[in-house]
């Protein structure tokens, strides 16, 4: 049942299958926005994992995420771990720049779970865990980070 | 009798009434019951109906009755693809394309697969190979436009079933597509028309049903404030709101932008709750 025809070989071998109905990509925005990049990035790579995304499009969320909070923890530092009037709007920048890098990443997979007839699942209760939970943790272990860094310069 | 109910049956299925042809079916008796057609409509008007697991069992059970069936194959392959078994959903399409490389159906069905799966050059080789084995045949267009909508180019889509429209109106798979693509582009009215003439086609494709009664929703009074979140990409409305939230801030307006962070926060929780009350209350009768 072999065939020669170079069209006609398989290539779909090695697809990851989705575990499970995701996320809509725009509802993951207010996630990244009210909760920060921590409570984004989680939910979007939970998100790509859903859709069956290649793992390298799934690193490639997480390192959007990553790097997105690396120059948050920076802007601490640089600030000396005080979240003021002119960090907190960047911090938002930040975050809703990597959702949509990660959205980005996403799209397209979307796309055809939704041509295929999926129905996202909603994402208000996780949603709203990710925001409180990883919002508070992500504010609290980027101000301890920056006020060990500062403590460190200083001392 | 049984042979003309198993004609009835494929009558239906090409209507897309896969409940009728499945009526149709459990009248047809005797050997006729179990032939390689009699399986292959079964399969797939439940593959149609949405019940793919069923349409998989149907479809091999036909196979190991009557040896390989390039029908069987493709609603096998289908079926299983919808199931997100991509992997075995490729090794029934290849095995039927084995036995007949040039069956349009087969081709389109793996051209969608490897579409969908991001491999788009295979996927456009495979469908020009479809439509030069037969020059326009309709399967190949509708093929071209799903995959134009996975690519994200909705222009293409909608010109692909417009053609489809013109040669025929009651095509309720053009319906749906230029439904799609016009909720992609968020055009509320277009994908509205283009759903419901699906769904009045075939009341038994939920999916369009349901597209057509949500799009119905939106096009209602109370929810016209949330039009942005369907004209707009996400991408323009996050923009939007962050230049916003940070001018406020930068300018020293900050005690302006709390309130209009909440505001916004307001505004996304009605987004939120108030569209699954209005299709609740059309759906009743109150509004």
């Amino acid at each position: 049942m072999t065939s020669t025809d170079p069209l006609l070989q398989p290539t779909l071998q090695r697809q990851p299958p989705g575990t499970g109905r995701p996320w809509r990509l725009s509802s993951q925005g207010y996630v990244a926005f009210f909760g920060g990049t921590l409570a984004g990035t989680a939910v979007a790579v939970a998100n790509a994992v859903r859709l069956g995304l290649p793992r390298g499009r799934v690193a490639g969320v997480a390192a959007a995420g990553a790097a997105a909070l690396a120059a948050t923890a920076a802007l601490l530092v640089a600030g000396g771990s005080r979240i003021g009037a002119t960090e907190l709007p960047v911090l938002r920048v930040l975050a809703v720049a990597a959702y949509l890098v990660q959205a980005h990443l996403q799209r397209e997979r979307d796309r055809v779970f939704v041509l295929r007839g999926g129905e996202h699942a909603p994402l208000l209760r996780t949603g709203l865990a990710a925001v409180l939970v990883l919002g508070a943790l992500e504010t609290a272990g980027t101000a301890a980070l920056a006020g060990a860094v500062s403590g460190a310069v200083a001392g | 009798m049984s042979a003309g109910a198993l004609d009835l049956a494929g009558h239906w299925l090409e209507r897309g009434r896969p409940d009728r042809a499945l009526d149709e079916l459990s009248r047809v008796t005797g050997e006729e019951a179990v032939s390689a057609r009699a399986f292959r409509i079964r399969a797939l008007a439940h593959h149609l109906a949405d019940e793919d697991a069923a349409a998989v069992d149907i479809a091999r059970s036909g196979l190991a009755a009557h040896g390989p069936d390039t029908g069987l194959l493709g609603v096998l392959a289908q079926a299983l693809a919808d199931l997100g078994r991509t992997p075995e959903a490729e090794r029934a399409c290849l095995q039927g394309l084995a036995l007949d490389p040039e069956d349009v159906w087969l081709l389109c069905t793996y051209a969608r697969m490897c579409g969908f799966a991001g491999q788009h050059d295979k996927a456009r080789l495979l469908l020009e190979r479809a439509a030069a084995a037969e020059p326009g045949a309709r399967p190949v267009a509708h093929t071209r436009a799903v995959l134009a909508i996975a690519r994200g180019d909705h222009d293409e889509a909608r010109r692909i079933a417009a053609g489809l429209l013109a040669a025929d109106p009651d095509d309720a798979g053009a319906h749906a597509l230029r439904g799609l693509a016009a909720s992609h582009r968020g055009d509320t009215g277009a994908a509205y028309a283009g759903f419901r003439a699906a769904a009045a086609n075939n009341p038994q494709n939920r999916h369009a049903v349901a597209a057509a009664r949500e799009l119905r929703a939106a096009d209602h009074w109370l929810l016209r404030p949330l039009r942005p979140f369907r004209r707009f990409s996400a991408f323009q409305i996050w923009i939007t709101v962050v230049v916003v939230h940070a001018a406020l801030r930068l300018v020293g307006l900050g005690a302006a932008a709390t309130p209009a962070a909440l505001a916004w926060l307001a505004f996304c929780a009605y987004s939120w709750i108030a569209p699954p009350v209005v299709r609740g209350l059309m759906k009743r009768g109150v509004l």
